[in-house]
């Protein structure tokens, strides 16, 4: 298995991945895209409270399926060294800001990650 | 263990439900990937190889049952996937300076005319430099029809006015007239550097 301490050639390349990995549904790193355009003030690694590096691990996991959140949840925090916790709620707060906005057939990268971010509940 | 088979067991958790294989896969794919491509598709620069391994994982992830491990293994169907996408962007790639390269005669030809001589004996097919680059060289009707009676070697001030719906007995319709002129000198003057790059 892949070792989660790339060296930096490895992260470098995967840097340049993520631009296109963000064009995709799957991956995280479309989530990730749309917490940074609604929220360019708030540092992801931050409210992970991980490592920047760790961020590209994250972004390149398949997102967590809906009817079996709470386990895919565990396995990428544990993946990726994030408190499960905090990621749980993280993603939560974007998947449900991505729905309203597909809802509403607006741009998803929009202000309404704003609600959604005080809202807790199941995606 | 051999690349092939640490993929193949990626794919395998992949299929499984896992998540966090999709990252184990661009750690482990990427690179070789690329490699692949340096070996089999040289003519491509560093980074379309680059784009075009990303690519081939995204592809793969989006769909990972296409993918049958107990007839080819996962490294092969990348590959073939890879290369596949290389041949289309390298014959997209030539198709694309073909065209260029046909188109930037005309262009050059026009460009070096004087502004205010018509010589039809060597008249600029006007069409085919807009069916070409009319995109990028006008961004509504009238600026379309004014490129095309410039590029027909047009003269006469009230023609452009008519054109571009202005009074061409105004004081300021030969002003105006210039301006615009001026501006898709520019712009065909623009298109002619892109075209010599």
């Amino acid at each position: 298995m892949a070792n989660l301490n790339s060296d930096m050639d490895d992260l470098g390349d995967l840097r340049q991945v993520l631009t296109r990995a963000a064009r995709t549904d799957f991956l995280i790193a479309r989530l990730l895209q749309i917490w940074s355009r609604a929220c360019p003030t708030e540092n992801i690694a931050d409210v992970l409270d991980c490592p920047e590096q760790r961020l590209v691990d994250l972004a390149l996991c398949l997102r967590p399926r809906v009817d079996h959140w709470e386990s895919d949840i565990s396995e990428i925090a544990t993946a990726c060294e994030i408190e499960s916790d905090r990621l749980d709620a993280f993603l939560k707060k974007v998947v449900i800001a991505e729905r309203l906005a597909l809802a509403h057939e607006t741009d998803a990268d929009g202000g309404r990650l704003l609600a959604a971010r005080d809202r807790q509940d199941e995606p | 263990m051999g690349l092939a088979e640490e993929l193949d067991l990626i794919h395998r958790r992949l299929l499984t439900g896992s998540r966090v294989a999709a990252r184990d896969l661009f750690l482990t794919a990427l690179s070789p990937l690329k490699g692949h491509l340096a070996k089999t598709q040289a003519a491509l620069d560093e980074e379309t190889r680059h784009d075009l391994a990303t690519d081939a994982l995204l592809i793969y992830l989006e769909q990972p049952v296409r993918c049958d491990v107990d007839t080819s293994s996962l490294w092969t169907y990348l590959c073939l996937v890879a290369s596949r996408n290389a041949t289309d962007a390298f014959r997209k790639k030539v198709r694309h300076h073909r065209l260029l390269a046909e188109s930037a005669d005309l262009v050059e030809e026009w460009s070096g005319r004087a502004n205010n001589v018509r010589r039809t004996e060597d008249a600029i097919d006007a069409r085919q430099i807009l069916e070409q680059h009319g995109e990028r060289l006008t961004t509504n009707e009238t600026e379309a029809r004014l490129l095309q009676l410039m590029l027909e070697g047009e003269k006469s001030t009230d023609a452009f006015a008519g054109v571009l719906g202005l009074d061409p007995s105004a004081d300021d319709t030969v002003t105006l007239v210039k301006q615009a002129k001026d501006r898709m000198r520019l712009r065909l003057r623009r298109l002619r550097g892109e075209l010599e790059l």
